[in-house]
């Protein structure tokens, strides 16, 4: 669905990149998320990907179409969410799903019920401008979905919303993925990029460090360790085991067969963990 | 219908900013200077006093210009003259001897008076003496600098200024609401929401200039009828308003996509409104019309309103905007031009 190879940006001409040199592809229907610090250059790809900054250098390619020749047409099949807000203030909630579903030529959703599913349907009539923060994201967020749009950014989807408010758009991305939708998404947060994407890449500083499966990832990178917490001489006692190397494994038997065990879990390594092993970066600065 | 939501929703932003509100107020206000603040008249009316012995004189005169603009009175002591001169600053006393044959006179003034005012009234004293003679001097031999309009239809001194006040309205005030709200949408960053939708940017911009049109119209019918009433030409009126606010929101989105808001881009919309507005130097100066404010478009507006909102003076002739209208859609290209690359540069 999404071809990029070797893009570059830069914001100042030739000095310092954005985007310093990226391929990826995205498959139909999958969520593949870009998972990086603030800075790392991911709203810029997706701004270049909608064609809302040019093409400087590199190849792409959505839904076969080259992004820096696009038609109005190629807009009737792409939604785009902004990381920041970016709504008429003076007009309603309600009008300015209206006004942006007028702009279509292809069938679009219901104002109302795109309110409904963001929660905004109680403030429908109210102006933007007297939205908090988050209400105007998700608006934004809705707006996103007017044209039932077949590729689908999303530029920080969930941040700075409360956890239920998250929870449930996270449940709308996953129902559009169902239906088909294939979703472009940015994010600084690896629960999101957990939860929600079906392969991940870990950009930073312009430059992606690798491309897979948050799965795929975790098995390989996970340190397989159990944690273990048992009475011995009538005090607690804690150990970190490791399920690969023979001692380890010798004494968690022993303390298998031997000792009262309180609790034991198994400990994978979380995305962010292997996020700093790959890169050196940690992902909240 | 892409057009008619962007249309209906800069009607409704406009609704919601006070434009609509703000022309009304203005068009009021407008008429409220042009009546109560700026005088009908503002040739000060020189009064002459006269004093003459001689009774033959003084009927002759009596009789000879009823029409003259300055009003005569007559005295009949130098203490009366003085008197009668003391008590208004903008009377000049004559005083006659001699007889009709031979007659002499004595101009006293005031002090203030220019030259001009000195050379009209001498002229005038000689004008009745001469036309109480049998040699008049004919009225071929004065030669006014201006034309003067067939009698009592003059418009008066403070009417003159509605074309101006039309021609501002549209220009000034469309520019100023143009750039209002070219820089609200570029803090809302709302441009670039439009840069992904396949709307296009001939309707986004379309629907400003037709806002702007129909605010610009609102303005002259109310100002206008308030004004003359019912003898302006309000079709052709509402012509040259459209063609005008077409015209001045067009370069403004030009001169606005330049900025990023209000206060930077003061400069250029105050140098823009004072060249808009230069050709009102013509407008009150006829004889001065160089080819500089010729070729400003403001020149033949000011021109044509005029003769759509006094019909009777001047010319209802419109050809000449036919060029301004012309130009009108050449910047607008340029704008959508502009805003076409800018909805692919935008910062989010
Ligand atoms: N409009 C802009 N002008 C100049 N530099 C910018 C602009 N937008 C972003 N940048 C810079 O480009 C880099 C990438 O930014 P961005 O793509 O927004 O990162 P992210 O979305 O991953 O947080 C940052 O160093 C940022 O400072
Ligand atoms: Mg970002």
């Amino acid at each position: 669905m999404i071809q990029v190879s070797d893009l570059y940006y830069s914001y100042r001409k030739d000095k310092g990149f954005a985007v310093n040199g990226i391929s990826f592809e995205v498959n139909e229907g999958e969520i593949f998320g870009f998972l990086g610090p603030n800075g790392a250059g991911k709203s810029t790809t997706q701004k270049i990907l909608a064609g809302l900054l040019p093409v400087q250098k590199g190849k792409i390619r959505v839904m076969d179409v080259d992004v820096s020749a696009t038609t109005p047409d190629f807009y009737n099949k792409i939604g785009v969410s902004f990381e920041n807000p970016n709504l008429y203030l003076k007009l309603t909630g309600i009008e300015n799903l209206e006004y942006f579903a007028s702009m279509y030529d292809v069938p679009t959703e219901d104002p109302v019920h795109l309110l409904d599913m963001v929660g905004l349907k109680d403030v429908a009539k109210r102006r933007a401008g007297e939205y908090s923060k988050g209400m105007q994201q998700r608006l934004v967020f809705a707006r996103s979905l007017i044209n039932k749009p077949k590729v689908w950014f999303l530029d920080e989807p969930v941040s700075g919303l409360d956890p239920s408010t998250s929870a449930a758009i996270k449940e709308l991305i996953k129902e559009k993925r169902k239906e088909g939708t294939t979703i472009f998404l940015t994010t600084h947060n690896m629960h999101i990029a957990d939860e929600l994407c079906d392969r991940v890449a870990f950009i930073v500083s312009g430059e992606i460090s690798l491309i897979d499966s948050p799965r795929n990832l975790k098995l390989q990178h996970g340190k397989k360790l159990v944690e273990i917490e048992y009475r011995a001489n009538g005090s607690l006692k804690r150990d970190s085991l490791s399920l690969v190397q023979n001692a380890d494994r010798q004494k968690l038997n022993s303390l298998l067969d031997h000792e009262v065990i309180e609790t034991i879990h198994s400990k994978e390594a979380t995305l962010e963990e292997i996020f700093i092993k790959v890169t050196g970066e940690e992902l909240e600065k | 219908m892409r057009l008619f939501t962007n249309i209906s929703k800069e009607i409704i932003l406009g609704w919601r900013s006070h434009f609509f509100l703000l022309t009304v107020t203005l068009a009021v206000a407008y008429f409220l200077l042009m009546t109560f603040l700026i005088p009908e008249d503002l040739s000060t009316n020189t009064q002459l006093i006269l004093l003459t012995e001689n009774e033959e004189i003084a009927r002759a005169i009596e009789a000879s210009d009823r029409s003259s603009e300055a009003s005569l009175s007559f005295v009949s002591s130098r203490d009366e003259l003085y008197e009668s001169l003391n008590r208004s600053f903008s009377s000049i006393g004559i005083i006659m001897s001699g007889d009709t044959a031979s007659p002499s006179f004595e101009l006293i003034f005031q002090g203030h008076e220019d030259t001009k005012t000195r050379e009209l009234v001498k002229l005038m004293v000689a004008h009745l003496l001469h036309g109480s003679n049998n040699q008049p001097i004919s009225s071929d031999n004065v030669q006014y600098l201006q034309r003067k309009q067939d009698d009592g239809l003059d418009i008066p001194f403070n009417k003159s200024f509605l074309p101006i006040f039309l021609m501002f309205e549209s220009i000034m005030m469309g520019m100023i609401m143009v750039f209002a709200m070219v820089f609200s949408e570029k803090s809302q960053k709302t441009l670039d929401a439009f840069a992904v939708t396949p709307g296009r940017a001939w309707e986004y911009l379309g629907a400003k200039v037709i806002l702007l049109i129909i605010l610009g119209i609102i303005f002259a019918i109310i100002l206008t009828a308030l004004a003359v009433g019912l003898q302006a030409k309000y079709l052709q009126l509402i012509l040259i308003v459209s063609i005008g606010s077409f015209l001045s929101t067009s370069v403004s989105l030009i001169a606005a996509s330049f900025y990023e808001n209000l206060s930077q881009s003061m400069a250029a919309m105050l140098t823009l409104t004072v060249i808009f507005s230069l050709p009102m130097l013509s407008y009150y100066m006829e004889g001065f019309s160089p080819w500089y404010l010729r070729i400003l478009p403001t020149f033949p507006i000011i021109f044509s309103l005029k003769g759509a909102v006094f019909p009777n003076q001047g010319s209802t002739e419109i050809s000449g905007l036919i060029l301004v209208a012309v130009e009108a859609v050449w910047a607008f290209v340029i704008a959508v031009n502009l805003y076409k690359l800018r909805m692919r540069r935008v910062r989010m």
